[in-house]
């Protein structure tokens, strides 16, 4: 069964990507681990992780996906060991150091990180020759080759289908370095590449349109059936830093994919589930290398150019069938005469319009103004816990 | 410690070779950021050129091989005169693959730009048999020292030249005149610059070749006043000449054979240059945390 891989940036993101669909869950330790700013997760939480996965059948991979220092290296034996003791299923690694304490030390399966940027047989080979079980490819491959590589190898195959993509080959790029002094194979990223520039021939402006070299987001919806059938072993998305809403709503909409392509051998609504993934997309997305060399509709030109995603304003914690009174916690202002739409995990929706609610001591309000406050609204539908609302 | 140079024209070898121990050359299909493209005859007579002056020779082929680009690299390196090659400088494992399958790991020199930052991982593929490695560009001169006394290959540094910072496999020049609507004239140009309004003095070479698109540093790098210490860790040292040219190689071997403050000033005034000593001294920093780095 192919397994649908998901990010997350902390517990409750965790939580909310199995609950809402994810076989497995990557996640970022403190220590050996790049997205420096993803609020990355202590042994305690991986232990807490685990065990909630664990128990759902699903999986919890932890990156130690630096590029490494010597200096760095001090304590990777015992850090490695202590996330086997706390139940983790395999490391994301790019660097051999890495790799090879892992195997020394652990009994822990490793995942080889799109860092090293694996773009042929020969090379996912080399690395399962080493011990390496599963390689994340690179970005840089189209669909044909992607099959060519999965038949051509014993090793698992997973492959990036949906979130921000580097402009550079992955670990290759040292913009930030130069640029900022922050090492991007160390956590430090800039995202130097996102910003803008003029591009000059012999000190002449080519243009006024600022130079970018900014991608588009990937969005794989239509090819998750060619990637099924390619027997590619995971399906990726990215992006620990992403919300929660982001994070179930992808999750959720390539779940219902995966699901109905094995159940039925065909896709009847592509459209339908593009729609529905848009819902969380703030950035402009286009397929990446899997169609081929990507031309100018897959970059992104203009960086203001970011569309308006729906606004998630509630986690619901509690729906009372009796009274058919949902109960949600707050994550944006909404008020009574808001259009919402409420968006279960096990994908079923609902549009309503909100007429009443109150607080959790039954004042009658017309606003929830206050991070995380409890509101009671009636819902005639049966609304599960952790579903999402939007405001529509 | 050698120095080895790229090279824009074979019939500069006749010059070069007073100063440099090796040359390095490579085509287009496979190379990314070449000085020049040379077809298998014009390789194998720079190898038999080389030879004559008991100099070596290295082949670059410094892309990220697909399965299609192993493939026609086998097919082509038939064309080569391999034996007469001292090392084959590729940038991933699946290109090392190749050389083994065809019974040349010995020759391999794996550059994967910016990926060999500690000593295990430098020397991780001596096992493997191929014959050196480059380290990273973005570590100190410590580090380098630490990694090179500690060495079980060859060891390989870029030493002088432009530092490239960014390599794409997308032609982001093309896009970028498609989408201007301006004339594209600018593949594997010299002498195109990207500005960033923040750095302004700071033009950036970039570079669309085959291979796909590459900005570089700024500075040129340099790092004349530390060869003593690099003799010690380092046994090749690459001088490289992309935006320049055969005879700026020579000034600069030159320089790297004796270095010294007037010439080293004189090169810069003459080529128009600004040079610094890239990472040396000046350690990129790890993770930040709680720091926005948007």
């Amino acid at each position: 069964m192919i397994e649908l891989l998901a990010p997350a940036g902390s517990l409750e993101k965790l939580k909310i990507a199995i609950i809402y669909g994810a076989d497995a869950v990557f996640i970022g330790g403190q220590d050996f681990s790049l997205r420096a700013r993803a609020s990355n997760f202590s042994l305690a939480d991986i232990k807490e992780a685990t065990t909630f996965a664990h128990e759902r059948g699903k999986k919890v991979y932890v990156t130690t996906n630096i590029i490494p220092h010597d200096e760095d290296l001090h304590g990777l034996a015992d850090y490695l060991k202590g996330l086997a003791e706390n139940g983790v299923d395999a490391i994301i690694c790019a660097s051999p150091a890495i790799i090879d304490v892992a195997r020394t030390h652990t009994e822990l399966e490793i995942h080889l990180s799109t860092q090293q940027s694996t773009l042929s047989t020969n090379a996912v080979n080399f690395w399962y020759g080493r011990g390496v079980k599963r390689i994340v490819l690179a970005r840089e491959l189209d669909l044909q080759e992607i099959k060519t590589v999965t038949a051509k190898t014993k090793a698992d195959i997973e492959v990036f289908i949906h979130g921000g993509m580097c402009m550079s080959f992955s670990g290759r790029c040292s913009l930030s370095d130069n640029m900022t002094g922050r090492d991007a194979n160390r956590g430090g990223c800039a995202h130097s590449c996102r910003w803008r520039y003029q591009l000059k021939e012999a000190g002449k402006e080519v243009s006024p349109m600022p130079f970018t070299m900014s991608s588009k987001d990937l969005q794989a919806i239509k090819h998750i059936p060619d990637l099924i059938d390619a027997g590619v072993a995971s399906l990726k998305i990215e992006g620990r830093m992403k919300s929660l809403h982001y994070i179930a709503t992808v999750v959720s909409t390539y779940r219902r994919v995966i699901d109905e392509y094995i159940k039925t051998g065909n896709i009847e609504d592509i459209d339908a589930y593009d729609m529905e993934i848009s819902k969380a997309e703030n950035r402009l997305t286009a397929a990446g290398f899997l169609e081929g060399d990507p031309g100018v509709e897959a970059q992104l030109f203009d960086l203001n150019a970011e569309k308006p995603s729906q606004l998630f304003i509630g986690l619901v914690k509690f729906y009372d069938q009796t009274t058919k009174i949902v109960t949600i916690e707050q994550r944006n202002h909404f008020k009574c005469g808001d259009r919402i739409e409420i968006f279960n995990p096990s994908g079923s929706r609902y549009e309503m319009t909100i007429t009443e609610m109150t607080d959790d001591n039954g004042i009658s309000l017309d606003v929830a103004r206050h991070p995380q406050q409890i509101i009671n609204i009636p819902v005639d539908f049966h609304c599960e816990v952790d579903a999402m609302v939007r405001k529509l | 410690m050698k120095k080895i140079v790229t090279l824009h024209q074979i019939k500069a070898i006749t010059q070069l070779q007073q100063w440099a121990d090796g040359f390095i050359i490579g085509n287009k299909r496979f190379g990314a950021r070449l000085s020049a493209s040379f077809d298998p005859d014009d390789i194998n007579q720079a190898i038999a050129h080389a030879k004559s002056y008991q100099k070596e020779i290295f082949l670059m082929a410094n892309r990220i091989f697909n399965d299609e680009d192993c493939e026609a690299f086998a097919i082509w390196l038939r064309m080569i005169d391999v034996d007469g090659l001292t090392g084959i400088i590729v940038a991933d494992v699946g290109a090392m693959s190749v050389l083994k399958v065809l019974g040349w790991i010995s020759k391999a020199v794996y550059h994967p730009e910016t990926l060999l930052t500690n000593q295990y991982d430098a020397n991780v593929f001596a096992d493997e048999g191929i014959y050196g490695a480059f380290v990273a560009k973005e570590i100190t001169l410590e580090e380098i020292k630490h990694i090179g006394m500690n060495r079980q290959l060859k060891l390989f540094m870029i030493g002088h030249g432009y530092l490239d910072m960014f390599y794409s496999k997308r032609q982001l020049v093309k896009t970028f005149t498609i989408k201007a609507n301006v004339a594209n004239t600018f593949h594997d140009h010299k002498h195109l610059t990207l500005i960033e309004a923040k750095r302004d003095q700071e033009p950036y070479p970039i570079l669309e070749d085959d291979a796909g698109t590459h900005v570089f540093r700024y500075n040129v790098l340099h790092t004349d006043k530390h060869v003593d210490q690099l003799r010690r860790a380092i046994d090749y040292l690459v001088i490289d000449t992309l935006f320049q040219s055969d005879a700026y190689a020579l000034e600069i071997l030159k320089l790297y054979h004796h270095p010294n403050d007037q010439l080293r000033h004189d090169i810069i005034q003459k080529f128009k240059e600004t040079w610094d000593e890239g990472f040396l001294f000046k350690p990129t920093v790890y993770k930040m945390k709680g720091e926005s780095h948007d």
